[in-house]
């Protein structure tokens, strides 16, 4: 702007005049200077030069430059330039001045358009003077075209180059990825990309991952470079998906309208991107992506074939590389199985030499190069075993294929190492002309299978034996005899763990007897103290050499004595426990030593499980023993293998009787089936609790035991172990009956036993409750309310208090009540209750009796009654009741008092007592002894007596005292009970009646003999008279004899009126 | 056999001999006064066979008596008693009938033709 206000004319009126002066008007068809002016194809100019105004414009230079023709002239050479072209405008216009004058001048600048667009122009320019005015003729020329057309030669070419150098980089290159990195730089900047990257895909696994990154030089690597190596893994799926079937991707920032990709292209400031795949032999193998930042762009197919020669070339590379990778991978495997490998391969001729061996006879044996060529191949093959090789190899040139056994071949150190090898006849073919062997070192599968068979037969040995004792001496027998020493120990930890002590030894030898007797043992070592103590510390096993001398090997006077040079020693270990260890010892180096050292790798361990399990049998065994409870081992088949003394006292039996017998034979015979069936059954049970078993004792007894067994399916064992439950399930027994007889009893006497706690509404009910109350537990349920409804309505009031207000904690109450049955039957119950206490003393429940006494009610009822009437008999007949207790001498009477009550009286049984008192004096005498007679008669039950009384009035009575006695089985009296009835009534009625008896009797027999005797010979006399006239007698002796016979009558009969007179003076109550 | 009448009444005797001797001609008669005398006679003639007639009221041994005495000889006799009273109090005619070997209870005066049946049934039926 600086310049367009220095160098702007502000009078552009003046232009148009001198227009028309320089150019004034003329026809079309006559050409003038102005027409020439005006219709030159390229825009001319005037303008002063030192206000650089223009002065005059051509059509050409309004048209192309856009503005009007005024217009135009009202700017200065300043207005056409791009602002920042100004200062190039100044420096020229410096320069014109130091022109001469019409001199030419050619340049070339930017031009501005009035629609603002710049273009370059070649200015070429005269001075001339212009109204009087130094200006310059100016005609400018449009080069755009000349320009572009320029560039893009340019750019052709550079893409040309771009191309040249990319090849060459990639065939110089042996290393394609290398190469792919330096065509990355020439990419960017032949293409002014800023990223450039290759993603190789894996064909084997599918992955795909970053080879290779560029980024244009001079970018900011900062922040950048990192996040651009990768891309986000959305876009590498958008991109790969085209680009995995061969197509190329191409994608704007501006075309895109998916909103999370327009977020990547944002994120990673992406403006443009493409992507090209890369397929080697129609495999897909990873893909080229170029980004631009800074605008968006349409791939020219100039650099899209720059990018396909790229891909190609480099398809071509991978492709190259892929198979000279094969071709060294095969190679390497090769050299590594022939040459790195393991396996020994020699080449033999037919007379059994070597021909060739492959390094690994350097390797393995430590045989130089070549040593062994043209030796014969038994050579360093152990005595043993050459036979059986010369066979094999006999048979190799035979057949096409033999193998050997595994046999022991030399190291070149002295050690023997074990081998197998396999022959194969390649005699016949002239590249070879031998025996190909193949021979592999089974050292450790040997040593592996020696070692196993040693720690198997070794467990076994343990295993097996009856006890640890047993079993550690024959275990170290056959180790010492395995392992080819002189003497083995075997160290123990104590029980409590923290010692050690020798278990066992056994030596093979002079020299291990020597050193036995030589050494004085200690009793026992800790941890860290001599070989076991430290094998205990390490838990490592251990080879000591010259233990003659050795400072921690306590016993090596014993060592140096005997000879013993060299002990090995080896933990006994199972988990991390540390059980103990096993010393070797022998009288050679320990490399010898070392031979067999590969048997004791992990015996320790091998051992220990076995050895763990045997001491705890050990312990076990004498648990057996010592317990009180019966112990036994049974087979599958019910023997008795094994028995504790507890079952062979408990049996009253001896061992010997026991084991071997059949378990049967001690089982009660009721409980044989049982167990049989357990048996058969049983066996398939790895468990079996609490069978309740009675055995049968020697002495007959029978005995309860529970026994409880566990199977031992592998060694067909059946453990059992009992307890001698005989007092309890005794106490048990006689509990039930107990509880049978007090069922029995219960309902026996009808009675029924009740609960209820008092947080209950519920009382609980015996059975016998229910049958008295006529239920049954399904149709009843005992809750208050039901309860209430069995009393009797006038016995309901003894359930309306709370039971606690009346009651005493363990105090029994007793009551009578009535109830309505099921039936609606009444009956009466007595029930007897007792409030129950916790602990603390707090009332828990109710419980109580409760007993049908509707007989029992209905007896005293009838008692009471049949009392009254006899109370009332009594006093209605004048009876009095007595009784002696004669055990107690107890005389007890009953007398009614004066308002006919009755009233007992007890006094002693004693002749002067009261009772008798009562006797009238005449005849106290008598009744006593009347009494005392009839008790000491032994069979004397009933008995009678009448006797007289005396009133308290002194009146006398008459009385009739009937009496019955109970006696012992000897006759000894018990009990006499008497009943006293007053006669003096009836004995007075009586009285009488004997005397008018006494009178009629009288006169009876007067009547009948005294009376009619005389009758009776007047009647004879009459008879005879009628019958016989006077023949039989006379009249006068007929008529004296009447006459005699009825005097006597007349004197009859005054005698009976005499008595009947006589009857009445002394009689009373003859009527 | 022979005919005994034991009563102490002489002419209650004389009255039934004469029946006796009238109905059966010929019998012997014998006449005691009391039962003492009668008993003798029969057990001093354990073979002769009695027919009795017994008076109950009599002086030194009654009927009752001579009928007590006699019962534990009755089976070594022959003897037929009939008791002939003036009695005709019932409860003498009930101990009579305790007594098996009194064959009748009969009343005085004796009557004839009751004793037609005694001679002919009863003392055929004792033999």
């Amino acid at each position: 702007m600086y310049y367009k206000t220095l160098y702007r004319t502000p009078n552009s009126d003046l232009t148009q005049a001198q227009n028309d002066r320089m150019f004034p008007d003329q026809t079309p068809t006559d050409f003038s200077a102005d027409d020439l002016f005006d219709f030159c194809p390229n825009p001319l100019w005037i303008y002063d030069v030192e206000t650089l105004k223009f002065l005059k414009v051509n059509r050409e230079a309004i048209r192309h430059y856009g503005y009007g023709e005024k217009e135009f002239l009202t700017l200065t050479l300043a207005d056409i330039s791009p602002i920042e072209d100004l200062t190039k405008l100044s420096a020229a216009m410096e320069l014109i001045d130091r022109r001469d004058s019409e001199s030419f001048k050619e340049g070339f600048y930017r031009h501005l358009k009035k629609d603002g667009t710049v273009f370059p122009v070649q200015l070429r320019g005269n001075l001339v003077t212009y109204d009087g005015r130094k200006a310059e003729l100016v005609m400018a020329t449009d080069i755009s075209e000349t320009i572009a057309s320029e560039k893009r030669l340019l750019f052709q070419k550079r893409i040309f180059q771009a191309i040249s150098e990319i090849n060459t980089h990639l065939i110089r290159n042996s290393n394609w990825m290398e190469a792919l990195e330096g065509c990355f730089t020439i990419i960017c900047t032949a293409l002014q990309v800023h990223r450039a990257y290759f993603y190789q895909s894996d064909p084997a696994d599918a992955t795909i991952t970053l080879k290779a990154y560029r980024s244009l030089e001079g970018m900011d690597m900062g922040d950048e470079a990192l996040q651009g190596q990768h891309l986000p893994y959305p876009l590498l799926q958008q991109i790969l998906g085209p680009v995995r079937k061969g197509r190329k991707y191409e994608q704007s920032i501006e075309n895109l309208e998916d909103v999370v990709l327009r977020e990547l292209f944002t994120g990673r400031n992406l403006k443009s991107i493409l992507v090209l795949p890369i397929f080697v032999n129609n495999r897909f193998r990873g893909v080229i992506g170029l980004e631009d930042l800074v605008k968006t762009r349409k791939w020219h197919s100039a650099e899209k074939q720059l990018l396909d020669s790229l891909v190609s070339n480099l398809s071509h590379l991978i492709a190259q590389t892929d198979a000279i990778e094969n071709i060294r991978a095969n190679e390497k495997r090769f050299r590594n199985l022939v040459q790195k490998g393991t396996d020994l391969i020699a080449i033999i001729d037919s007379e059994g030499r070597y021909k060739y061996t492959s390094p690994t006879y350097n390797n393995q044996l430590a045989y130089a190069k070549d040593t062994l060529l043209g030796q014969h191949f038994t050579t360093i093959v152990c005595p043993e075993h050459q036979g059986v090789l010369l066979a094999t190899l006999q048979r190799a040139k035979r057949e096409t294929h033999v193998e050997t056994g595994p046999y022991r071949v030399r190291h070149a150190k002295g050690t023997w190492r074990w081998m197998e090898t396999k022959l194969t006849n390649h005699l016949k073919e002239p590249t070879i002309e031998g025996l190909v062997a193949n021979t592999s070192d089974v050292t450790q599968q040997v040593h592996l299978k020696r070692k196993r068979e040693l720690a198997l037969d070794l467990t076994k040995t343990l295993a097996n034996a009856k006890n640890l004792k047993v079993g550690l001496r024959r275990t170290l027998k056959k180790l010492v005899l395995a392992s080819n020493v002189t003497l083995g120990e075997i160290w123990l930890r104590s029980k409590d763990g923290d010692q050690l002590t020798r278990a066992s030894y056994f030596h093979h030898g002079k020299k291990g007897q020597l050193f036995l007797q030589k050494s004085t043992l200690r009793d026992f070592l800790v941890i860290g103290l001599g070989l076991p103590g430290i094998i205990w510390k390490t838990k490592e096993p251990i080879i000591w050499e010259n233990i003659d001398s050795h400072p921690s090997f306590i016993r090596s006077k014993a060592a140096r004595e005997s000879g013993l040079r060299t002990a090995i020693g080896v933990p006994l270990i199972t988990g991390d426990d540390f059980l103990g260890c096993f010393l070797l010892f022998t009288d050679m180096d320990k490399t010898v030593l070392e031979d067999h050292s590969f048997l004791f790798d992990g015996l320790g361990t091998d051992l220990g499980g076995i050895l763990k399990q045997k001491i705890l049998e050990d312990e076990y065994r004498e648990f057996f023993e010592i317990s009180p409870d019966p112990f036994c081992i049974l087979g599958f088949d019910g023997t008795i293998k094994q028995a504790n003394k507890a079952l062979a006292t408990i049996l009253g039996v001896s061992m010997e009787m026991l084991v071997g017998q059949h378990y049967q034979t001690f089982i009660h015979e009721d409980d044989r089936p049982k167990l049989a069936k357990k048996f058969q059954n049983g066996v398939s049970d790895d468990i079996d609790y609490g069978n309740e078993v009675r055995m049968v004792t020697t002495t007959e007894e029978e005995r309860w035991f529970v026994w409880s067994s566990t199977i031992n399916r592998g060694e067909k064992l059946v453990l059992a172990v009992a307890k001698d439950i005989t007092e309890q399930k005794r106490a048990e027994l006689s509990l039930q009956r107990a509880n049978e007889r007090l069922q029995q009893a219960q309902r026996i006497a009808k009675l029924g036993y009740w609960r209820r706690d008092l947080s209950s509404d519920i009382s609980e009910w015996s059975r016998e409750t229910y049958a008295i109350h006529g239920y049954t537990p399904d149709e009843f349920i005992p809750t208050m309310a039901n309860l209430i409804d069995t009393f009797h309505p006038e016995d309901r009031f003894l359930l309306i208090d709370d039971p606690k207000d009346h009651l005493e904690p363990g105090k029994v109450m007793r009551f009578e009540h009535r109830i309505i049955t099921a039936h609606g039957e009444t009956r009466w119950v007595q029930q007897e209750i007792q409030l129950m206490v916790d602990d603390a003393n707090n009332p828990t429940h109710l419980e109580g009796t409760i007993q049908d006494i509707t007989a029992r009610k209905e007896y005293e009822l009838q008692l009471k009654m049949s009392n009254d009437r006899f109370l009332l008999a009594m006093l209605a007949s004048n009876q009095t009741i007595w009784e002696v207790d004669h055990t107690n001498k107890v005389l007890t009477y009953s007398h009614m008092t004066e308002d006919n009550q009755e009233q007992l009286a007890k006094e002693e049984f004693l002749k002067e007592s009261s009772w008798f008192k009562r006797v009238h004096p005449d005849d106290k005498d008598l009744v006593w002894t009347a009494l005392v007679q009839h008790l000491d008669t032994k069979n004397g039950r009933r008995g009678s007596l009448d006797y007289r009384t005396v009133g308290s009035d002194g009146t006398i009575g008459y009385v009739t005292d009937t009496f019955h006695t109970q006696r012992d089985s000897e006759g000894r009296p018990i009990r006499t009970i008497g009943s006293v009835m007053d006669v003096t009534v009836v004995k007075n009625q009586l009285e009488q009646i004997k005397l008018q008896n006494k009178a009629l009797a009288e006169i009876a027999w007067l009547q009948s003999h005294a009376i009619r005797s005389p009758l009776t010979r007047i009647m004879a006399l009459l008879k005879l008279y009628q019958t016989k006239g006077e023949s039989a007698i006379s009249n006068a002796e007929l008529l004296r004899l009447i006459s005699d016979s009825v005097t006597e009558i007349d004197s009859e009969i005054h005698k009976i009126i005499a008595i009947t007179h006589n009857n009445h003076d002394h009689g009373n109550s003859i009527d | 056999m022979e005919i005994l009448l034991i009563d102490d009444d002489a002419i209650t005797n004389f009255v039934h001999q004469n029946i006796i001797e009238s109905k059966l001609p010929g019998m012997p008669i014998k006449i005691f006064y009391n039962g003492q005398t009668a008993l003798d006679h029969i057990c001093a003639h354990p073979e002769t066979k009695f027919l009795v007639f017994l008076d109950l009221n009599m002086p030194i041994m009654n009927g009752w008596e001579f009928l007590e005495a006699i019962a534990p000889k009755i089976d070594t006799l022959q003897v037929n008693i009939h008791v002939l009273t003036s009695s005709i109090d019932p409860r003498d005619h009930q101990i009579t009938d305790a007594m098996p070997f009194v064959r009748s209870f009969l009343e005085k005066p004796l009557d004839e033709n009751v004793l037609d049946r005694f001679i002919s049934d009863k003392i055929d039926q004792r033999e």
